[in-house]
């Protein structure tokens, strides 16, 4: 279990517009320092925020993470509440503590 | 010896400083008045220091290192992080702070009041503290003891932690050496969730567990609400109601009823106001 690994990432992640962009063009490079199982890691790199919310990450800053990867990816908010909604609903209010 | 002369339980949802920006939405405009009338009021405490008790949002405490509570000492103090920026239009901001206020909180050769505190001289502010200054003292000329919380992040201390916390700062006011006014403004939430199946659902993610703190709030009622606000019960209305234990902080260190208990409905549930005036 790794969920403060998770929690560091989503952190380092959305610090700047530079680390969004070094996540975006090349997450395996940019996660390659943080304590991630497999399964993490993997729902990192394809971006499956779903699994990551089921694995008990911090869902403020999941959900941060998540907006701000969508602003570049051209998501109109409610389009994107409505996609995270429908994302995580079926997994209830995971543990998230670390 | 300082003097209590008012207390703000403020709402500090970074969203609303972009929707209330020009044409106010009209769920929104008693939000803005609100806020409007805690800034008049301050203004009439004249105060010559800002407590300002809130909880980091993982700015400059987060999983890699997160205090319980850590007390910010220093002459200058920064505000908002650069994803705030990005995510909420907020402006980069620059206050005084008081060093001589919060040492008398915090301790100078050991830790005051039997809190195993954390510091910060360079404290950096996010949106709990700048959301509300931008809105009760926008020249944020007054000098500031900014104190983060831990409400986000669990272990968390416990609902009598926050309310000793209070004690511990109403009974430093009393003390202080110097004669200021301090004025105390609390932020955070009712019910309330972020990255959960309900956020922003339109409405209180629990109108039930609201009304009751409502009642916390006007009737003192601290034991009830430590009683009441375990981690299950807080996180059962919506992950981010654990912000509400920072009320308890301010009511205690006001020690009695707060002279108005005025939330506002609007599309982020219940937004909290409650004030006390100088005793």
């Amino acid at each position: 279990m790794s969920r403060g690994a998770i929690d560091i990432a989503l952190y380092e992640i959305d610090q700047t517009n530079q680390t969004i962009e070094d996540f975006t063009t090349d997450p395996e490079r940019f996660l390659a320092g943080f304590d991630l199982s497999d399964d993490e890691r993997t729902a990192f790199l394809e971006w499956d925020y779903g699994t990551l919310y089921a694995l008990g990450a911090h869902p403020f800053l999941l959900f941060q993470v998540v907006r701000s990867l969508a602003v570049g990816r051209g998501l109109s908010m409610p389009d994107l509440l409505r996609q995270y909604r429908e994302t995580v609903t079926p997994h209830g209010t995971p543990d998230y503590i670390t | 010896m300082a003097e209590f002369v008012g207390g703000f339980g403020v709402p500090h949802t970074p969203l609303l400083w972009h929707l209330m920006d020009g044409e106010v939405p009209d769920d929104l405009v008693p939000v803005k008045a609100a806020f409007r009338r805690s800034r008049a009021q301050l203004e009439a405490a004249r105060p010559d220091a800002l407590v300002i008790v809130a909880s980091d949002h993982f700015h400059q405490y987060h999983h890699g290192v997160m205090p319980a509570f850590a007390i910010g000492k220093a002459d200058h103090i920064q505000g908002t992080h650069d994803n705030e920026e990005r995510s909420f239009g907020l402006p980069a901001v620059e206050m005084p702070g008081h060093p001589r206020l919060a040492e008398s909180i915090l301790g100078r050769e050991q830790l005051s009041g039997g809190f195993d505190f954390t510091f910060s001289n360079a404290p950096v502010l996010d949106h709990a503290y700048v959301v509300p200054l931008l809105y009760l003292r926008p020249d944020m000329d007054i000098p500031v003891v900014p104190i983060h919380t831990n409400t986000n992040a669990p272990p968390l201390p416990s609902a009598q932690r926050f309310v000793d916390l209070g004690h511990h700062i109403r009974a430093v006011i009393r003390e202080h050496p110097e004669r200021i006014r301090v004025a105390v403004i609390a932020s955070g939430h009712m019910a309330y969730e972020l990255g959960g199946p309900n956020q922003f659902s339109g409405r209180s993610t629990d109108p039930e567990f609201d009304a009751e703190a409502a009642r916390w709030m006007g009737q003192s009622r601290l034991d009830a609400a430590v009683e009441a606000c375990t981690f299950d019960r807080l996180t059962a209305a919506g992950n981010l109601t654990l912000q509400f234990l920072n009320f308890l902080t301010l009511a205690a260190i006001a020690g009695r009823p707060a002279d108005e208990v005025a939330p506002v409905e609007c599309r982020f549930g219940n937004e909290p106001f409650f004030t006390w005036e100088a005793s």
